[in-house]
């Protein structure tokens, strides 16, 4: 999802304000008149939940790493069009809502093989967990379920940025082959060093969208986490579960983007309030307003501003590196008037990026119906017909809808697939005609 | 470098070997299951109240867990359970002015053990005097030797034992209490019985009339409202039916106690303090006293009236230690779920919770299986446990890919039509013979919803010893049709069925609760029209009003659910004393020597005879056609392909239960009625 708009620097303490943010936002909820204060739970069982889903992310999130970079990396040294090609089919891979992916995984794994989610399983005999390595298997298999779902879409998302970033980053390829250097250190020495800030940042912004990856995933496999607590939470919309999640959450994440920091290299944080708006975790802020919200329309204003300002930082900052190239002084040397000059060097690239933007945010706005369907069903009804019956199968809202989706996903992989192409095609068209650094 | 580049290849394959390694462990625990069976039941977390199964699970957990003291076996013959043996006998207690005469009463009863050797003739097991009293114990409920040793001792200053029933108002028994320990005359009051809280009847030997007027100084409400007390009967000496259950040494509860006498002493006496709807909740409700004898290895029951069945109401009734029944003197659900008592099953409670329940065998060494019941199982929860077989039950049956494997239970109860044969039309034998013709069981059991089984036309439960499985009548139109017309309806083309001044028309009172009645009684209409008879339906909202119509016979005929009972008394259905308004003879049936037959079969004590007397009722009352059995209820699970069922179950079977996964059915004889020897007086 963040590979549809523009990356961009993030904020100088950015653990830190993702924690403040989860807190502001964690109070702006409990603004909201008659509470429920009724948690149903205790705080050893709410920490043990943040734990569980910690290790789910964290371990997603280096999977998807590694695996971004071995494929990355991999096609780095292939030919520049096959390099592309891996690269559009990673963001094909990002682009597919992960509800379809939970519940297509699903569905071939227990559906059709037949084989088992610990999460998922009925009550076993007790009798049955006699060695330790069984115990131990079956707690591996609970946690490593999750996060293996949890890295598709995040190695989609970070293949793509390998090899995109890739391109950003002095290339350093012919120098070192003329000193002789190694193919592999050539690669995996000096171009990954080159590239480990740029994907720290891609980490960090991952994470933010990960938390609502992780209570789609959570809310299907029934992992007693954080994510299934906030699902519950956003379909009950009791006010103070949503303020102690969105709370907890920015600790987490704030917790992961600390964790990242130890990633070596450094790029230069941005200035500014946007900067600090922009690296919030929006979608996730948006579901849970969304709870609280009756009118249709409000509903998808919410989604569109939680989209707007997650990319606004990328898109100004795109902008200023193009606007700083564009030979305005030179121009102004023939004395045209600055109407003429806008005309002239800046109002076709800035309906470019109008366009472009406009392209992204539609793509996003795709899958984050998604997202939102899938964790609230009942937003469904809140769709324009061909919308609501392109995302019905995703709205998985009872158990029988659930176990048919198990019997027979095509109806879900249709519909996703459908999401993922439309999606795909946009931020295509997004970047043909987003304007080139100058 | 290196270190990095072995990281970033070595963690995606170190996770990838570490979940390939888990999965395969995980599948491999689960498919090598071998300890027990895992049923998946919709149903949410049940009370497993032991009295009051609300589900044909729960009736079948409760089987596991608890032991009666008579368990209906696998053939639907009496097996022993708590109960090693059982038998009749009849005790006579006649009260005399002084002991000295109660003495010569027994003197003279000991002559008769002469050369002729009356006892044996009699059946006269023991004469014993206590104070004024002599108690005679025959070995024969039903013997005719009491009239004859009565007559021997009437010559003596007997004292009249009489019945008197008290009725109040208000509630009786503290204002009861008061009076037993405040009058002097209280100890004429042989026996207490109390019908409700607000009546009693009670036996007195001797004069009554200064202890009336002491019960009414105690019992009145006031002077303008004083208790109702009338007598109902006088008698020379009491009879009362007794019965004596030896319980099997040796057994003992899951928490290790052994089980007496007494745990079983302290079950009857607290569901006699309840009004819970027991099956045989009247012959409960028969019982005079209860006695642990012999070190708690004997219960004595004697019976305030002869009722032949009276026995079965001990049948399937699970036995709870008195000590936990003291404990919860008023249990709620609350306490079977929190504290559930102990059984004395072949399987015990080994955990629970609201998802699950395990039961655990309780002797491992006879490879018996343990249950492991998920309640609230959702259909994704269950599709799972399909697809990875982690499960072996699946109940109700949810998947129509397991058809194939379906179990279906014993039936608990049927659907039949009762005609009311005071209708102008209905009290014709060939009429209602037609109707029967006329009904197509089959299309009514392929149309409707639920699994739904052939009911025979017997009047009792199918799968007793004293079942006749009595054909019902096939379908056959054309012969409904011709038995009708030469009945006086003959039907003119396509028209109604009609005599000469009105076309045959009736009322079909149908329960209005449930969507299953609603169904067949519309597609009874349907089948009753195509012999021309108008059938109007008419709905009653609720189990009172029902009742309320049915015993003011208000209705032409009725749709009513059977329950199943183990029970051969059918005298308050079809005898004539019944027939009365507020009777619950709602048929309508008057025939004395049907009544001689219900009588006869009612007083049976011995259930080798029931049988015969069975066929016999049968053959007299089935030809009157007085009801229409159409279909019996069966509850189905179906069984995964993993289930390893000790006995082959091929196709539908209706008599399939959790017991069968346990092990053969258990073939223990049928314990002996024992004919006690004669005993020579001490």
């Amino acid at each position: 999802m963040t590979s549809l708009q523009p990356i961009s620097l993030p904020p100088r303490w950015l653990p830190l304000r993702l924690l403040l943010g989860g807190i502001i936002f964690a109070g702006v909820l409990l603004l909201i008149p008659r509470h429920d204060w009724m948690l149903h739970t205790s705080l050893s069982g709410f920490l043990v939940r943040c734990g569980s889903s910690l290790i789910v992310l964290a371990v997603g999130l280096l999977l998807a790493l590694c695996i971004g970079v071995i494929v990355g990396l991999r096609a780095r040294q292939m030919a520049q069009r096959m390099e592309r090609f891996i690269a559009l089919l990673g963001r094909a891979l990002a682009c597919v809502p992960v509800v379809v992916l939970v519940w297509g995984g699903l569905g071939g794994w227990i559906g059709r093989l037949g084989w088992p989610v610990e999460t998922l399983m009925p009550a076993q005999f007790p009798d049955a967990h006699d060695s330790w390595h069984t115990l131990l298997a079956q707690a591996l298999w609970k946690f490593l379920a999750p996060a293996f779902i949890l890295a598709l879409p995040l190695a989609g998302e970070m293949i793509h940025a390998v090899i995109v970033d890739g391109r950003s980053v002095l290339d350093l390829d012919f120098p070192l082959r003329a000193r002789g250097v190694p193919r592999a250190s050539r690669l995996w020495l000096h171009h990954l060093r080159l590239l480990l800030p740029l994907l720290r940042v891609r980490l960090q912004s991952l994470c933010l969208i990960a938390s609502v990856y992780l209570i789609i995933i959570e809310d299907a496999l029934h992992f007693l986490g954080w994510g299934e607590w906030m699902a519950q939470s956003l379909r009950a919309g009791v006010a103070p579960r949503l303020a102690i999640g969105f709370a907890s959450g920015g600790a987490m994440l704030a917790l992961l983007c600390l964790c990242l920091q130890v990633l070596p290299g450094r790029l230069k944080c941005a200035g500014g309030f946007v900067a600090t708006l922009a690296w919030q975790p929006w979608l996730l802020w948006a579901l849970g307003a969304q709870a609280f919200v009756a009118s249709p329309s409000l509903l998808w204003i919410m989604l569109w501003i939680a989209v707007f300002v997650s990319g606004s930082a990328g898109w100004i900052q795109a902008w200023n590196r193009i606007e700083a190239k564009i030979p305005v002084e030179a121009a102004r040397v023939f004395g045209p008037s600055p109407g003429m000059i806008w005309r002239r060097h800046i109002a076709g690239l800035q309906f470019r990026m109008l366009a472009a933007w406009i392209c992204s945010v539609l793509a996003q706005t795709l899958t984050g119906i998604a997202a939102a369907c899938a964790v609230r069903p009942a937003l469904l009804e809140k769709l324009c017909a061909p919308l609501a019956k392109l995302y019905r199968p995703l709205a998985i809202a009872s158990a029988q809808d659930a176990a048919h989706t198990l019997a027979d996903p095509a109806a879900l992989l249709l519909s996703g697939g459908g999401i993922a192409l439309a999606s795909l095609c946009l931020i295509q068209v997004s970047r043909i005609v987003q304007p080139r650094n100058l | 470098m290196i270190l990095a580049r072995t990281f970033i290849l070595g963690f995606p394959l170190l996770v990838a070997a570490a979940a390939a390694w888990a999965v395969h462990e995980s599948r491999i625990s689960r498919m090598n299951r071998t300890e027990g069976v895992v049923v998946m039941l919709s149903q949410n977390e049940p009370v497993l109240n032991p009295f009051l199964p609300a589900t044909e699970v729960e009736q079948e957990i409760t089987d596991l867990v608890h032991e009666p003291l008579i368990r209906l076996g696998a053939v639907g013959t009496l097996q022993p359970g708590f109960a090693e043996f059982w038998r009749w006998s009849q005790d006579v207690t006649c009260w005399f002015a002084d002991e000295a005469t109660a003495r010569k009463a027994q003197e003279l009863l000991h002559a008769q053990l002469g050369e002729q050797n009356r006892w044996a003739e009699w059946h006269l097991d023991s004469v014993r005097v206590q104070e004024k009293r002599l108690l005679l114990s025959f070995t024969e409920p039903n013997s005719a030797g009491v009239q004859q040793a009565f007559e021997v001792v009437a010559g003596l200053n007997l004292k009249p034992v009489v019945f008197w029933r008290i009725e109040r108002r208000t509630p009786l028994r503290q204002s009861w209490g008061q009076f037993m320990a405040g009058s002097s005359l209280a100890g004429q009051i042989q026996r207490v019985w109390f019908d409700g809280p607000n009546a009693c009847e009670i036996v007195v030997a001797g004069d009554s009339h200064k202890l009336l007027e002491d019960m009414h100084r105690f019992l009145d409400i006031s002077r303008e409202e004083p208790a109702a007390i009338h007598p109902l009967a006088e008698v020379g000496a009491l009879s009362e039916p007794v019965l004596d259950l030896d319980i099997r040494p040796g057994q003992h509860w899951h928490d290790g106690t052994p089980a007496t006498a007494d745990d079983a002493k302290a079950t009857l006496e607290f569901l006699r303090g309840n009004d819970w709807p027991l099956p045989n909740r009247e012959a409960l409700s028969n019982i005079q006293t209860l006695e642990s004898q012999n070190n708690g290895a004997r219960l004595h029951v004697s019976f305030r009236r002869r009722q032949g069945t009276a026995l079965c109401v001990f049948v399937n009734l699970p036995i709870l230690p008195a000590e936990w029944l003291r404990a919860h003197p008023a249990a709620q659900p609350a306490d079977f779920m929190e504290h559930a008592p102990p059984g004395a099953g072949t399987h015990r409670i080994a955990a629970r919770d609201s998802q699950s329940l395990m039961l655990a065998p309780v002797q491992q060494d006879k490879g018996m299986p343990g249950f492991l019941f998920n309640f609230s199982a959702s259909p994704l929860m269950t599709q799972i446990g399909m697809r990875t077989h982690a499960v072996d039950l699946v109940w109700p049956a949810a998947d129509q890919t397991y058809l194939e494997q379906l179990r279906f239970t014993p039936p608990r109860q049927r659907l039949v039509v009762l005609w009311n044969t005071r209708h102008e039309a209905l009290q014709h034998a060939r009429c209602r013979l037609a109707l029967a013709l006329a009904t197509d069981k089959d299309a009514l059991i392929s149309a409707l919803p639920g699994r739904l089984g052939h009911a025979d036309a017997s009047l009792f439960a199918p799968g007793l010893w004293f079942s006749t499985l009595a054909e019902s009548q096939p379908f056959q139109l054309e012969q409904a049709r011709k038995i009708l017309s030469e009945a006086g309806w003959p039907r003119a083309d396509a028209g109604p069925a009609r005599s000469q001044d009105r076309p045959l028309r009736f009322t079909l009172l149908v329960p209005g609760v449930d969507a299953l009645h609603k169904r067949t009684a519309d597609l009874l209409v349907a089948q009753w029209q195509q012999l021309g008879v108008e059938v109007k339906i008419e709905h009653v909202p609720d189990a009172l009003a029902l009742s309320q119509r049915l015993h003011e016979h208000r209705f032409d005929a009725v749709l009513l659910d059977q329950r199943f009972e183990v029970s051969w008394d059918q005298l308050p259905w079809w005898h004539s004393s019944q027939a009365k308004p507020g009777g619950s003879n709602f048929c309508g049936i008057a025939d004395p020597q049907i009544d001689l037959i219900l009588e006869a079969l009612a007083a049976e004590y011995d259930p080798e005879q029931v049988p015969r007397r069975v066929r016999e009722l049968e053959s007299r009352l089935l030809p009157l056609h007085p009801l229409l059995t159409l279909f019996t209820t069966h509850d189905e699970a179906a069984a995964m392909p993993t289930l390893r069922e000790k006995r082959s179950a091929r196709g539908p079977v209706s008599d399939w239960t959790l017991q069968t996964l346990t092990g053969p059915p258990r073939l223990t004889p049928t314990a002996p009625l024992i004919q006690l020897q004669l005993r020579q007086p001490e």
